[in-house]
């Protein structure tokens, strides 16, 4: 596939209209207006009914915006081309406080097909209302110009253009390979920084790469998902490709558990260091094919211990650091010998210990092969089932793996 | 914006930038910024009604509203305005129907060194997911200052590329899963169950870890890290009142084994010795939690041998009932502070000496009885309660030292004249006998025969008194030695 994006659709054809300063600026400020009063109630659709009063100043807004420009105009077309809006032909610049407002706007109309939307006659607010209502997090499944066919609207009219889904998709896509070869990279460059002796680990560029993981995830969950299918070849890279696996996995499985954004990214961020302990274990051992000897043995197990004093050698002690570090410790409980009773352990542990473990034991080892996807579920929920919160493991074979074979690359 | 519209504007810019200012200031108190942030909250949402959003921009050290100044921070450099700034926050958006709970996560993400927070405000203000508070900040291209950039670069460049491929086989039936959010898995009340997300038990865990990864000896160059890690970890359980937490944790550090325990528990003893720290834990002995008390205990029984003059300046703060605590664990380091002690002993409660006398080791006692005869023989002891001399008496026989025998049987020899002290003589001769019953030694018996003889002139009831104790005494020795009675 090419990495290159297609180049974007010219901008919508500009009807003839008496090009006045005052037209122009009349139709810059409704047009803002109304926009930005579309971006807010839109957003908001996402936590609230449709048919919620909240929306109603907004929808008046968005109303007398369009019928201001039905009357002076005799039309009303918000288009989207490129990355700009249109308003009756004319791109509309945007406040400060709206551009990220209508980064999101723009991205929900893409991710529906969505090109403009359109009035010729004055919109009843029953129609703006099913607008709305497309915009909900679990939208309708089909569209067409007249919204859902289940609910089509009287007036407003969508200008639906795969061109507008196509290249939403590439740009979306483009942006959620990076943010992945952005974290598999970062693991794997802090891993070769910590063995040459690195001060401090670089949370706050981990923090920004794991942010981007969530909100894709958002946007596009399968798409999201099969980013735990990229495997590489090269043991040199294996463990940031792991840990950016289950980083993906595990923000998926979070996501699902119905996790708030911040914990999302506190799993997603004790994913990405979960490893980061093997720094401190000989490449000749971590690279050997064969069986270990003892030593080796030695530091293999001790690497959960070694992952959390590499975190917690930095000296934080909030909420987060302390999760990173104990997750890394707590996923890995099998390899460390306990005297006394089993340690309590918290949800990003458990989360980890269920997400990694599907992930090693789904990649190729130099020691042993690949195990399929479904071989791996077995053997987590039979012979390795005692590492795991055996409620969690259900959830996780029951949903996570199987939207994960969802992702398979048709045969 | 008319000039009446400017001032609202204005006035609740500056109101908000001063409440934050004030839940800035204090970060421990995230339960109290409700009360600080409240009235900034009527003004911020009179505006933002009537305008919609307010959009401020966030200056180094101010907040400006359309061009002007709304808000100067005292703190300068120092304030959340420039903490915001350094972030990369350059402006914030009200939205129409801010609430109280919204304007207060939005004050913890801003708040720097709150335990919630990691401390960049972009990020906490992204985690906190603001319905109603929006920022824009600068992207900052941190992958630049990434070491190696270059080759980083190339590497994200080649990942990425793999996973273009692993991406583009989800088909379309796959994708239409991407526009549906399903309901999650968890309710409400199985999130607080599974995910209690107390940082005292997350502490307590990994203070335990630490304690491991040191006893399994992998601390390696790091040690001096994590003792200092491990420090702040007890300092922030101290402040939050995490009692349990500090308990087990500071149990881990007691029985931790391994070649560099000695070092960790030296450098944890310190730690806890700061006299603030010290008075903190004394403060925590009184909480209503089962462990209150043994937590003083672990955490002086870890304090370091120089510890004691520390020790007995907490017991001025201290309640009555932890005073003994105190007094035990200094009587241990009683090397360091001699002086004080021996006055302790002269000055104290009874049940705070006898505790001191409790822990001592063997060869203080003959100070610890020469500190308390001192008492004894003081013109204020006529006035002690009875109970109080008999323990005291007790006590210096427990001791089993020269000072104390020698008191006890001049106590005994020489009653006091008068006939009104004729009755506490008598007394005090019987608290002697026990006492010197109690010290078990030879001399103490030798002194007990002379007066069970008769021939000193003692009362009926201390003669008959010191012939027990040493029939007592004889029967004790000779159970010792084997012999039959």
């Amino acid at each position: 596939m090419s990495g290159s994006n297609p180049p974007r659709p010219p901008p919508p054809p500009v009807d003839v209209l008496p090009e006045t300063e005052a037209t122009r600026e009349q139709r810059q400020t409704v047009g803002h207006k109304t926009l930005a009063a579309l971006c807010s109630a839109l957003r908001a659709a996402r936590s609230y009914s449709w048919e919620h009063g909240v929306f109603t100043p907004l929808l008046d807004t968005v109303q007398q915006g369009m019928l201001d420009l039905l009357s002076s105009e005799g039309m009303f077309e918000l288009d989207l081309a490129g990355d700009a809006f249109h308003v009756n032909g004319q791109p509309i610049t945007l406040e400060p406080h709206t551009i990220p407002l209508a980064a999101a706007l723009r991205t929900e109309l893409r991710q529906r097909g969505v090109a403009g939307i359109r009035a010729s006659l004055a919109p009843p607010k029953t129609d703006l209302r099913l607008l709305l209502r497309l915009f909900r997090p679990a939208p309708p499944p089909h569209l067409d110009d007249r919204g859902d066919p289940a609910r089509p609207f009287k007036v407003v009219r969508l200008k639906l253009g795969p061109a507008a889904a196509s290249s939403g998709l590439q740009e979306r896509t483009a942006k959620l390979a990076e943010a992945y070869g952005s974290a598999a990279a970062f693991v794997n460059h802090t891993i070769q920084q910590l063995r040459m002796g690195a001060p401090a680990l670089p949370v706050r560029l981990a923090g920004r790469i794991v942010q981007d993981l969530v909100d894709l995830q958002r946007s596009m969950p399968m798409r999201f998902l099969a980013l735990a299918r990229v495997k590489v070849e090269e043991s040199e890279r294996y463990w940031g490709v792991h840990a950016a696996n289950v980083a993906v996995l595990a923000i998926t499985f979070a996501s699902r558990l119905g996790l708030s954004k911040r914990r999302r990214h506190d799993v997603g961020m004790a994913a990405l260091f979960h490893d980061v302990g093997m720094a401190a274990i000989p490449k000749t051992v971590l690279q050997r094919s064969g069986k270990l000897d003892e030593k080796g043995k030695r530091a293999v197990k001790a690497s959960p211990l070694l992952s959390a004093r590499a975190i917690l050698r930095d000296g934080e002690v909030h909420t987060a650091a302390l999760e990173r570090a104990q997750a890394a410790y707590e996923c890995h409980l099998d390899l460390v010998p306990q005297e006394g009773p089993l340690t309590d352990v918290g949800l990003a542990g458990r989360i980890l210990a269920i997400c990694e473990s599907f992930d090693a034991l789904t990649t190729a080892r130099p020691f042993r092969a690949a195990h399929s996807v479904r071989d791996a579920t077995r053997i987590m929920t039979t012979e390795q089932l005692f590492r795991f919160d055996p409620q969690l493991v259900d959830l996780f074979v029951g949903v996570v793996v199987r939207l994960f074979a969802a992702t398979t690359p048709a045969e | 914006m008319a000039d009446a519209d400017a001032a609202l504007v204005h006035g609740a810019l500056a109101g908000l930038g001063r409440a934050l200012a004030r839940a800035a200031s204090d970060s421990h108190a995230a339960d109290r910024h409700a009360s600080v942030l409240e009235p900034a909250l009527g003004p911020l949402r009179e505006v933002a009604d009537k305008f919609g959003t307010v959009t401020v921009t966030i200056e180094p050290g101010a907040l400006r509203f359309e061009g002007e100044r709304v808000y100067a921070d005292e703190q300068g450099a120092a304030g959340f305005c420039s903490r915001l700034y350094r972030d990369g926050v350059r402006s914030l958006t009200f939205r129409r129907g801010v609430l109280l709970p919204e304007l207060q996560a939005f004050a913890a993400a801003i708040v720097p060194g709150g335990l919630e927070s990691e401390g960049d405000a972009v990020g906490e203000l992204w985690k906190a997911d603001l319905g109603s508070i929006q920022c824009t900040a600068v992207r900052e291209d941190l992958l630049t200052d990434h070491s190696a950039s270059a080759s980083f670069s190339s590497e994200v460049q080649q990942l990425a590329s793999k996973a273009r491929d692993a991406v583009e086989f989800v088909d379309a039936d796959a994708s239409l899963l991407d526009r549906t959010q399903p309901p999650p898995l968890w309710s409400e009340e199985q999130h607080k169950k599974h995910d209690p997300q107390s940082w005292g038990d997350l502490a307590r865990r990994t203070a335990l870890t630490i304690a491991r990864i040191v006893e399994e000896d992998l601390a390696g160059w790091d040690l001096e890290a994590l003792q200092q890690t491990f420090g702040h970890i007890v300092a922030e359980m101290a402040i939050r009142a995490e009692v349990q937490a500090l308990v087990t944790a500071l149990e881990g550090v007691a029985a931790m084994r391994g070649a560099h325990a000695p070092a960790f528990r030296a450098f944890v003893a310190r730690h806890l010795a700061e006299p603030q720290r010290l008075s903190r834990a004394v403060v925590l002995a009184t909480a209503p939690v089962k462990t209150a008390r043994q937590l003083l205990e672990i955490w002086t029984g870890l304090l370091p041998d120089d510890a004691g003059p520390a020790l007995l300046a907490a017991m001025d703060d201290a309640r009555d009932d932890l005073a003994p605590v105190l007094a035990g664990a200094a009587a241990q380091r009683r090397g360091s502070c001699a002086a004080e002690f021996a006055q302790l002993l002269r000055d104290a409660a009874v049940p705070t000496v006898l505790a001191a006398v409790e822990a001592l080791p063997e060869d203080g006692r003959d100070d610890a009885a020469t500190s308390i005869v001192e008492r004894l023989t003081a013109s204020a002891s006529a006035k002690l309660p009875d109970e109080d001399l008999a323990a005291l008496y007790a006590a210096l026989g427990k001791m089993a030292s020269s000072p104390g025998r020698a008191f006890l049987a001049a106590r005994l020899a020489q009653p006091a004249k008068g006939l009104f002290k004729k009755r506490r003589s008598e007394h005090e001769q019987l608290l002697a006998i026990e006492a010197l019953a109690s010290d078990g030694s030879l001399s103490a018996l030798r002194i007990l025969s002379e007066a069970a003889e008769g021939k000193r002139g003692h009362g009926e009831a201390v003669s008959a008194a010191a012939r027990a104790a040493v029939e007592r005494l004889r029967g004790r020795r000779q159970v010792r030695e084997g012999k039959p009675r």
